[in-house]
């Protein structure tokens, strides 16, 4: 994705249960992306084609909405969601 | 017909009755209220004469439908001093519906200083025998002796060491499809009540007796190829669950910042990702030999959420290992290594204990100096001192309650005199509500509001999301369905009344679930009212309010007449 400005942001994505799998053979429990600036969490889920599912995401320390705005430096955990146990 | 088996332990009177008209209609949970308003004097020493102990398998029990064949356990707890139902998965309620029971109510007492003894039920009727031979073993050790004198294909219902002692932290185990005592009815203290009557273990042989016949086969096959096929296609039911289990909750309870942590002093774990469903997952995969991350508890379901946890050589620890346990007994206890997590919780199996209450009762100890955080050599060596019996292991067996009182700790987590489950009431308050209001108790079956659309920091809402979940928990326990049934059956909305109808023939209509659910409240609500219970008892521990949960700094803040208007339906 291209920014107006041209900045790109780093974002750390970290991957849980299921989407560790995701179009590879190994897991991978983290990847890093590089994004334009002003991307969200919702554009970060389209960019790893992550199926319609369920999904709760932490940024950082916080339990968030999927359209919330990345900054560089982010850690964003996606991790599906479960009813309880 | 279904018929109610009835059994004094004064008179040693066996019978097998007519279900009456008032209790046809419902079951497991639903059932068990009935029962108690109708027979249990609400004063009655829980360990006395006039409590019974009730086995009532659900609703929709006996088919082998997915997730359906849950049994409930219940009577006035000697934890909570209120009504009880604790639901377990494993064979025993599927046995007990072949057999043509609707019910087994255990009544009366042993005569003082009688040895326990097992209550032996079969095609033939039933009657006690002698075991001088378990008394004082554990849970699997008796498993194994009484499957050689049984048979391999019995069902068994079992107390541990801790139950034989009375302590308040006692379940009553069960065995899974594969004959492991892994499944237990766990809380509010039903190992005590079956040791009340008398009884070291029930076992149900079912010869060879089958399900019973359908009212209407076309109907109910229909709906169970329907449900069936809604948990194939949902992601939770046919992947996440199936193959992370419970234990994948410890990310997103971490992230909400709610992970019980050092005795509920912290909402966030450090060490989460060790213990979370990828680490569990990755080791019962890695490993190899007997591990396994998909397990189904109970014959016929297609979910798999439990586990089977193998040590480094491959060899099985403890089956299943779930999240309250990974919560109470991790977390709560500064534990970072699944290993110990695993043997604490083969011990608590063995001993016959709730991972919850226990793991609750060792964080208050240790938050009194009796462990250190993190040492999970000195927790098993405090499981020692409950199966040997010293006042130590008296005082954890008997739950975080007990052991805040003696140790004196003002932090413990209780409602109704139960541990507060793996969710920090202050940081998903809906489940605090639950906590707080629900007639069970503190209790992780009785209303979670973890995927409710809420903010689960601020006090808007959440009773109106307690109130769902309560309604919607008293409902699946009385049809005997697992919750994880549920996204199947939100997917097929018309399944429940087609299974219940096809199975019964009753003609329910398409709010039989919410009906069921609001009348077992009501009942167990009555039953708690004539016991002594009032408004004051529906609240969480007071330091709750007043002690701000890192890393939100929230405190639980619902305000109590929002809560004392719950069932306002």
């Amino acid at each position: 994705m291209q920014s107006i400005t041209g900045d790109q942001i780093s974002v750390t994505v970290k991957l849980h249960s299921v989407l560790r799998t995701l179009e590879t053979t190994e897991p991978r429990s983290r990847v890093q992306l590089e994004l334009a600036a002003g991307s969200t969490i919702a554009s970060v889920v389209a960019s790893l084609k992550i199926p319609e599912m369920d999904i709760v995401y932490v940024l950082n320390d916080s339990v968030v909405e999927s359209s919330t705005r990345l900054h560089s430096g982010d850690t964003l955990a996606l991790i599906p969601a479960l009813e309880g146990g | 017909m279904l018929q109610v088996l009835r059994v004094n332990v004064s008179t040693d009177k066996i019978g097998l009755e007519p279900v009456p008209a008032a209790w046809e209609r419902v079951a497991g949970r639903a059932l068990i209220a009935r029962v108690m308003l109708d027979e249990v004097p609400g004063e009655c020493d829980p360990c006395g004469p006039d409590n019974k102990l009730i086995f009532a398998p659900g609703v929709l029990v006996g088919q082998m439908v997915s997730s359906c064949d849950r049994l409930s356990i219940g009577g006035k707890s000697p934890l909570t001093g209120g009504v009880k139902e604790s639901n377990c998965g494993g064979s025993t309620g599927l046995h007990i519906v072949w057999l043509g029971l609707k019910a087994i109510l255990v009544e009366g007492s042993p005569p003082a200083g009688a040895e326990l003894r097992l209550l032996c039920i079969g095609p033939d009727g039933a009657h006690f025998e002698a075991c001088s031979d378990v008394i004082g073993l554990g849970v699997h050790e008796t498993t194994q002796r009484l499957r050689k004198r049984f048979g391999s294909k019995v069902s068994i219902a079992m107390i541990g060491p801790a139950g034989e002692m009375r302590m308040r932290g006692a379940g009553i185990m069960h065995l899974d499809k594969d004959g492991n005592p892994g499944r237990i009815s766990a809380r509010g203290a039903m190992g005590v009540l079956m040791a009340a009557k008398g009884l070291k273990a029930v076992i149900i042989d079912p010869g060879k007796t089958r399900r019973p016949v359908l009212a209407d086969a076309a109907r109910h096959n229909a709906a169970r190829k329907l449900y069936v096929k809604a948990l194939a296609e949902h992601p939770q039911t046919s992947k996440i669950y199936t193959e992370y289990g419970t234990a994948s909750i410890v990310d997103m309870c971490n992230g909400f910042g709610a992970m019980p942590t050092r005795n509920f002093s912290n909402g966030k774990f450090e060490h989460a990702e060790k213990i979370n469903g990828d680490a569990f997952h990755d080791l019962m995969v890695g490993r190899g030999g007997e591990g396994d991350p998909s397990h189904a508890c109970m014959a016929g379901c297609t979910i798999q959420c439990s586990n089977i946890y193998a040590d480094v050589n491959g060899k099985q620890i403890v089956s299943p290992v779930e999240y309250e346990t990974i919560g109470l007994v991790g977390s709560n206890l500064g534990i970072s290594e699944p290993d110990v997590i695993a043997h604490l919780n083969y011990q608590m199996n063995d001993l016959g204990l709730d991972t919850i209450e226990t793991g609750a009762a060792l964080g208050v100890a240790a938050e009194a100096g009796v462990m250190e955080w993190g040492d999970g050599q000195r927790a098993m060596e405090l499981m020692e001192e409950v199966r040997k019996g010293t006042a130590l292991g008296r005082v954890i067996g008997n739950g975080a309650k007990l052991a805040g009182e003696v140790f004196g700790v003002q932090r413990v987590p209780v409602v109704k005199g139960q541990a507060i489950s793996a969710y920090d009431p202050r940081a998903i308050k809906g489940t605090g509500v639950t906590y707080a209001t629900s007639p069970q108790g503190a209790d992780h079956t009785a209303g979670l509001t973890l995927r409710m659309p809420v903010d689960h920091l601020k006090p808007e809402g959440q009773v109106a999301a307690s109130r769902t979940a309560q309604i919607r928990m008293a409902g699946f326990d009385s049809l005997g369905a697992c919750i994880f049934g549920a996204f199947g059956f939100n997917m097929a909305p018309t399944t429940i009344q087609d299974l219940v109808n096809g199975q019964h023939g009753w003609e329910v209509g398409a709010d039989y679930l919410t009906e069921l659910g609001r009348a077992t409240i009501e009942l167990e609500r009555e039953f708690n009212r004539r016991a002594g219970f009032t408004p004051a008892d529906d609240r969480l521990p007071e330091w709750m309010a007043l002690e701000a949960l890192a890393p939100n700094n929230t405190v639980f803040d619902v305000p109590p007449a929002e809560m004392d208007a719950i069932y306002n339906w």
